[in-house]
């Protein structure tokens, strides 16, 4: 994760040292038993209100499938990523993950940690790039320090880190193939050795540039301007409130959605009067844009897959596709800085935009120059002797990717999804010949149409397979290399005499149950705290509650809220499956199945409140408050957290201030987040909806 | 409602001459396999029955619960019902999808006074065609599973038809192909049994439901629509009745009920013909005042009151 601004961290030791009998008090399995000594089951029932026994019943149970040394069956841990949303989100999934590489269910058919992602492209859009700090295929961003593509390409790319006797593949040694070639796409003939590919027209960040932190920097009035596509930024939160105030603080503002929606008018938020709407001197720009259906390209689903879909209907009225508004608003600024200059106009001129429609790039074009082609004929004796790929062919994968401005590649990890076979995402093959589900013919799953990570850790050691019937890779002696029924995620050759580590992007070939070099904000193992307005203190260490390295803003509008203000009921916000973000509240079918807004409030809360289903009730934490109807409900029931009865209530996100419902004036016209707290993980900046305080009454 | 030459017809309500196609048997008899316990609740089912009907949308409002309406209308033949079903401290949230049963002895059929508007295919699909509805309603009385609704507008009766469109060009019924969790199937009745069948094993042998089984009620000779049920010794807590039967009074219909009421109105007749002959002809009378006609629909109702 970005460590924006900060000193680049040491790389790790080459030479390190084991203990395969796990009995070195410094071996990570010890230090993790003595981090993990102090969370006793009794100590889960006090943090998490499960009683012991039932914890005790579902940890038997999951890790019963190792009992007696069965190594046959696999374990999967799926989850929604309500998990995420805490200010220590990103070390539950650790947790998770450590959890699974002890059962050794990682590599494995039906193991590992899935994340089941909120929107259909979400896997698609960080493989692309869409975070802050990092490029396509999770190349990291330069930072001030990184003064030229060496100094960049010596912090970003690991050395090999293994006991002596070991191999390690260290598969991100090839960073600097991944990120010539990755400038040679963006910038074309106009990279060259010479000027370090254009290495010095990216962008180098000083800071983190997080969701909450954009929002944060546009209220204290350093962010002039937002463009948000398909992003409604108000109703998604968290604290809507501080969100609008922002806006109004903007000098412009473009929104491309398919509907009027809350972000796009903040200016009539509930509670802005004529005379404030006055004061308003944001510039409001909409721009109509086109639903899913309405356009092609792919989308990456959480198991890697791409695969392609097809215009359903055309964009209606004048609505345009994505690509075509962003081309027709690239070009116009190129066209700006070729007439009149500017500070830095180099980027912009250099940029590579050889489509046959610049002003509407068709979608396969752009697929197939994140692909990849060869500016050279290229031969590589050693991988592919006797082949050779031709000066502007496709490329096959990122194995033939060179550092010498030779290939030009937009995401390497996409390499192979389109070929000169043709469009490898648009497959839609359904025989699966081993029978375990792997469907190799079914769109490109990356790396290398790879359907299961790790997957040589599906064997032993000696690299025989744990489960022979559900055999996935293996070494095969007489050919001395690795073949599968799906594609080794491992170095083709390596014997497993030579020890090569299963886990290939880690330069020590081992799984992460110890992360080293700061690679987490909040240490190498995970901890657990306790959500930064909770209704106890840690019991673990009630001297430091709470994430100490979680981010919490600190304007005016960032309230926090405590048990002692009466601040003693825990609230989480959620989806309904009927609805789908803040979009369906358009469409009269979705609300069809859920009218309205609603608080879901735990039938014993409800018998001492007094109240009955269906009669308002109003939620307010430290930063504002919703009035809705209650779904009083025996789902939800009390739970007994550090000896104390505590209750939790659910607010589903789906509302706000124009929909059909709205429109008609039948809801509360708030959104839900005008409750949650702009406080985030310090890893992946994720904000902590799934735990506040609020106090509930009768409206 | 389908065309009725794409099937084999096999029953016709209130049909007096022969049916085409009665007795007849073949493997084609379809079904509807719902694995409740796989249902995650999130009414996809709902929406492509009403889109693939064409149903106009009706209004709801927010009732404290899930479920989107109390219960299936005329023109919503797809409903999720939602209970919290709590017992010995665990609680269930229970979620069936409630749509025509397709009963292998249909009461809506045998209740149907009205030649050809309610059809039953040797497949097994029980289909009205409204064309033939007179209205009268005997069929909702005659459902055991309250299925049938009336358009006070129409006046006819409407209800699922199990996609016998879809079905008859080789398609599953638009539910079947919605639904993102697989807990709906649709084949062969034989094939749906025995899915059905080897789920509840599971859920017996692996899951700790030692009384899961399989809701096809013999009562009315089996149904083209089965569950599988967490327990099959309380349908009731889904919803369903544990013994469905058809009123005796429509079971009785085709050989007893109707021979005597056509003997008790050609009685009425003659009684009118010598009330006539002996007594002579009706005198003007003061008139009868208007009738006023209430909204049976409830939602209808509710909608027209709001402002």
């Amino acid at each position: 994760m970005g460590q924006g601004g900060q000193k680049p961290p040491p790389m790790l030791p080459p030479n390190v040292a084991y203990d395969l009998s796990l009995q070195h008090p410094r071996s990570v399995f010890q230090l993790l038993k003595q981090q993990y000594s102090r969370y006793t089951p009794e100590m889960v029932e006090r943090i998490t209100g499960i009683p012991k026994d039932q914890f005790i019943k579902a940890a038997d149970l999951f890790t019963s499938i190792r009992k007696d040394g069965d190594m046959k069956k696999a374990g999967t841990i799926i989850y929604a990523v309500g998990w995420t949303q805490h200010t220590s989100g990103t070390q539950i999934i650790r947790t998770a993950a450590i959890l699974q590489l002890l059962l050794g269910n990682v590599g494995r058919a039906g193991g590992g940690v899935n994340a089941l992602r909120g929107h259909s492209n979400i896997q698609g859009a960080t493989d692309m790039g869409g975070v802050f700090d990092i490029f396509p295929g999770y190349l990291k961003i330069p930072q001030p320090t990184d003064t030229d593509l060496a100094t960049f390409l010596k912090r970003t790319t690991p050395t090999v880190s293994k006991p002596n006797e070991w191999d390690s593949y260290n598969y991100w040694s090839n960073t600097p193939k991944f990120m010539v070639s990755f400038l040679k796409s963006v910038y074309g003939d106009s990279a060259k050795k010479e000027n370090d590919f254009n290495y010095h027209h990216l962008p180098k960040i000083d800071r983190k540039f997080s969701w909450t932190e954009m929002w944060d920097e546009m209220y204290a009035g350093k962010v002039k301007g937002l463009f948000a596509f398909g992003m409604n930024g108000v109703a998604i939160g968290p604290n809507s409130r501080k969100n609008i105030e922002a806006l109004k603080k903007a000098d412009f503002l473009v929104v491309c959605d398919l509907y009027p929606e809350e972000t796009a008018e903040f200016w009539n938020s509930p509670g802005i009067t004529k005379d404030d709407m006055k004061k308003i001197n944001t510039t409001v720009y909409r721009l109509p844009g086109a639903g899913f259906a309405e356009k092609d390209g792919t989308f990456v689903n959480s198991a890697r897959w791409l695969q392609w879909k097809y215009v359903a209907v055309p964009p209606p009225g004048n609505a345009k596709v994505d690509q075509e508004i962003l081309a027709r608003i690239f070009l116009k600024v190129r066209e700006l800085y070729q007439k009149e200059g500017g500070k830095f106009p180099d980027p912009i001129l250099n940029l590579s935009w050889a489509y046959t429609t610049p002003q509407n790039p068709s979608l396969a074009e752009v697929a197939k120059e994140i692909n990849g082609k060869a500016l050279a004929d290229l031969t590589d004796e050693k991988l592919f002797p006797g082949q050779t790929i031709k000066s502007g062919q496709q490329l096959p994968g990122f194995a033939w990717l060179k550092d010498d401005g030779t290939t030009a590649c937009g995401n390497w990890l996409y390499s192979g999804s389109w070929t000169e076979a043709g469009a490898q995402m648009q497959r839609r093959g359904t025989e699966d010949p081993s029978g375990l589900g792997v469907f190799p013919n079914w769109g490109y799953s990356w790396p290398a149409n790879r359907r299961v990570l790790y997957n040589r850790a599906s064997c032993d050691p000696s690299g025989k397979p744990w489960d022979m019937e559900r055999r996935q890779v293996w070494w095969n002696e007489a050919q001395q290399k690795w073949l599968g029924n799906d594609v080794p995620d491992f170095k083709a050759d390596s014997k497993p005499s030579d020890h090569m580590g299963p886990f290939i992007m880690n330069p020590e070939g081992v799984g992460r149950i110890f992360a080293p070099l700061a690679a987490f904000a909040d240490g190498p193992f995970p901890e657990h705290y306790e959500p930064v307005e909770s209704p106890i203190a840690n019991p673990l260490h009630p001297q430091q509650s709470t994430n100490p390295v979680a981010k919490k803003f600190k304007s005016d509008l960032d309230k926090f809220g405590t048990p002692a203000e009466g601040f003693n009921v825990v609230c989480t916000t959620y989806r309904l499956t009927e609805h789908y973000h803040y979009w369906t509240k358009n469409n009269p079918m979705n609300v069809q199945l859920v009218p309205e807004p609603f608080v879901e409030v735990p039938a014993q809360l409800a018998d001492e409140m007094g109240i009955h289903g269906g009669e308002k009730v109003k939620v307010t934490s430290a930063r504002g408050q919703y009035i809705a109807k209650a779904m009083v409900t025996k789902r939800i029931k009390p739970m007994m957290i550090d000896g104390k009865k505590t209750y939790q209530i659910g607010v589903p996100i789906h509302w706000g201030y124009r929909g059909i419902a709205e429109d008609a004036g039948k809801t509360s016209l708030m959104t839900a987040n005008q409750l949650s707290p702009a406080a985030i993980d310090p890893n992946a900046y994720t904000p902590e909806f799934k735990g506040f305080l609020v106090k509930i009454e009768k409206a | 409602m389908s065309n009725p030459q794409t099937f084999q017809i096999q029953e016709i309500s209130a049909h007096p001459g022969p049916v085409p196609g009665q007795g007849t048997r073949r493997e084609e008899e379809v079904c509807k396999y719902i694995d409740v316990t796989t249902c995650i609740g999130c009414k996809a089912c709902e929406v492509a029955c009403v889109e693939w009907n064409d149903h106009p949308f009706r209004e709801t409002t927010f009732d404290d619960t899930y479920q989107t309406m109390p219960s299936t209308e005329w023109n919503y033949w797809n409903l999720i019902k939602f209970a919290e079903d709590e017992r010995d401290g665990n609680l269930m949230w229970l979620m069936r999808k409630d749509q025509c049963m397709h009963c292998e002895d249909p009461g809506c059929l045998r209740a149907c006074p009205a030649d050809g508007a309610i059809i039953k295919y040797e497949n097994g699909i029980v289909d009205f065609q409204q064309e033939n509805c007179i209205g009268c309603g005997y069929c909702i009385s005659g459902c055991p599973f309250d299925i049938p609704k009336f358009n006070e507008k129409t006046k006819k009766v409407y209800k699922c038809t199990l996609c016998s469109d879809r079905v008859g060009q080789g398609l599953e019924p638009a539910c079947i192909k919605a639904c993102p969790t697989g807990c709906l199937h649709f084949g062969t009745k034989s094939d749906m049994v025995q899915i059905a069948g080897s789920r509840a094993k599971q859920l017996r042998e692996v899951s700790g439901f030692a009384n899961a089984g399989v809701y096809d009620p013999s009562s009315i000779g089996g149904t083209h629509v089965i569950y599988t049920l967490h327990d099959i010794n309380t349908p009731e807590r889904y919803g369903l009745p544990r013994n469905p039967v058809i009123p005796p009074s429509y079971t009785y219909w085709k050989w007893l009920a109707k021979p005597t009421g056509l003997l008790m109105a050609g009685l009425g007749l003659l009684a009118v013909f010598f009330h006539r002959v002996s007594v002579g002809p009706k005198l003007p009378q003061p008139e009868d005042p208007p009738v006023v006609t209430e909204h049976a629909d409830p939602v209808e109702a509710k909608r027209r009151e709001q402002p």
